[in-house]
């Protein structure tokens, strides 16, 4: 179960990261997850740069062409990781191709 | 006061599935003991390097198991730093014995991960990572392939110079009768590997192993005047931060880099004085970053030089990398590994590595890592 009160707290910052637009620094596609992202593998992870130079990893959605380095991107939320029928829905940042 | 290496035991690294994490243990405490012919009661304390007991097995308060296998009550001190827990567990063990607190200690790094489904490893293994990027599915794989992409494409490097590394190991390893694997692979078979982060395959990566590895420290004279012995010449550590997305660069190892700029002042030796090194090539990327962050190979040298087969043993090259496998091949039994570097290199630095024994060492350098470099320790040893 994940905790709510982790989402809750997690929430105050995630929702601060929404919109905000970046590029991408590097990327992997992941074949082997852990647990609660079994359901969507293989995903791809970026990391991206935001315009204020600070980074930050995010899955790439929405997106089946070739990547590419520089490639700019706009943060959102999405539902990635797998929970229990009780749990809080653990949203969580990704980011999308512009 | 110095301090030095008298006896080395390892179990073999594997899937060991008729035995336990403490079935493990107790083998290479007896088999250090052994070894070492030293008595019980001549050992002042002991160290225990181990990640994954608490997250996967739910076996915390290892010191007291430990205890109850020896059936002593001296202190037993449990490290832990993701993959550099046998290495801290080395560090902090020295770090007793200089500050006069114990003549004689024995370290015991240790881990046990088949019991496991893939799925859960690659959690565990994730708790030493920030929690963003576990939020986002991120896995060490992962990490490693995002630094790899960019290493490669930094340096205009292939995967095939990647491969080198694993291949390299693979040879190693065949003359290491505890490694996990005695298979020779080439490159064109880690090309072809299934991907488990891309650009990194299953032939990158080091597997998911069971083993322990002990060592015996000691600053009694007694010991060091009639025991097979390899100084302890530095132990450094060094930290940065958790994630890599806050690291100032991906490309290197930066704790890699202090720790062994540290280890070298204080050893009065240069990287060129090495003859035999233990690097933590958990992914074939990580081995390239190694020699660069110690200094071995300039930046962005380590593509072709590893391409080149430069540390292969056997291949006339004045230093020799990973003899006893490395984390590829010799098995990554996450706590074990930091211990067996060391032993490796006492092995080696003093004469009992046998068919892998390379001629004329006296300087050894092992080079630990914990999680994606937020740890690193670099320890040399001589003779």
């Amino acid at each position: 179960m994940i905790s709510p009160v982790k989402v809750w707290r997690r929430q105050k910052t995630v929702r601060d990261l929404l919109g905000k637009r970046g590029s991408i620094v590097s990327w992997t596609t992941i074949f082997t997850p852990p647990p609660q992202f079994k359901h969507i593998a293989p995903y791809v992870v970026a990391m991206v740069q935001l315009d204020n130079k600070t980074k930050i990893m995010a899955q790439l959605v929405d997106f089946s062409g070739v990547i590419q380095k520089g490639q700019q991107v706009i943060l959102i939320l999405r539902k990635l990781r797998e929970s229990s029928p009780e749990d809080v829905i653990p949203y969580t940042i990704a980011c999308k191709v512009v | 006061m110095r301090a030095g290496i008298v006896g080395y035991y390892s179990t073999q690294f594997g899937e060991l599935w008729e035995r336990s994490l403490f079935d493990l243990v107790e083998e290479s405490i007896w088999g250090v003991i052994k070894k070492s012919k030293i008595d019980l009661k001549q050992i002042d304390a002991i160290f225990f390097g181990n990640m994954l007991g608490g997250i996967i097995e739910n076996n915390l308060h290892a010191g007291a198991k430990i205890a109850e296998i020896m059936n002593t009550h001296i202190p037993v001190f449990h490290t832990e730093a993701a993959c550099a827990s046998g290495g801290m567990a080395f560090h902090l063990a020295h770090n007793y014995i200089m500050s006069g607190k114990g003549k004689t200690v024995l370290v015991i790094g240790a881990e046990k991960m088949n019991d496991s489904s893939p799925e859960q490893i690659t959690e565990g293994l994730m708790s030493a990572a920030s929690g963003e990027e576990q939020e986002c599915g991120l896995t060490f794989p992962g990490l490693y392939a995002l630094m790899a992409r960019e290493y490669l494409s930094t340096y205009h490097y292939t995967k095939k110079h990647l491969a080198a590394i694993s291949v390299k190991n693979h040879a190693h390893a065949l003359n290491n009768p505890t490694a996990q694997f005695h298979k020779t692979i080439t490159e064109e078979m880690v090309l072809q590997s299934p991907l488990v982060a891309d650009p990194l395959g299953v032939l990158d990566s080091s597997p998911i192993s069971d083993g322990a590895s002990s060592l015996i420290i000691s600053s009694d004279p007694s010991f060091l005047n009639k025991s097979k012995k390899a100084e302890i010449f530095s132990s450094e550590i060094a930290t940065d931060s958790i994630s890599l997305m806050k690291r100032k660069s991906i490309i290197g190892i930066e704790a890699t880099q202090i720790a062994a700029k540290k280890a070298f002042e204080k050893s009065k030796l240069k990287p060129r004085d090495i003859q035999v090194a233990e690097v933590h090539d958990c992914f074939s990327i990580a081995e390239l970053m190694a020699m660069e962050d110690i200094g071995f190979w300039k930046k962005g040298e380590a593509g072709k030089r590893a391409g080149d087969y430069e540390t292969l043993y056997g291949n006339g090259g004045s230093l020799i990398v990973n003899t006893s496998g490395g984390l590829k091949a010799a098995g990554h039994p996450v706590g074990a590994t930091g211990i067996k570097q060391i032993g490796e290199l006492y092995l080696q630095l003093t004469h009992q590595a046998k068919k892998r024994q390379v001629k004329n060492a006296r300087y050894g350098l092992a080079q630990n890592v914990g999680g994606s470099g937020g740890t690193a320790i670099v320890t040399i040893l001589g003779v």
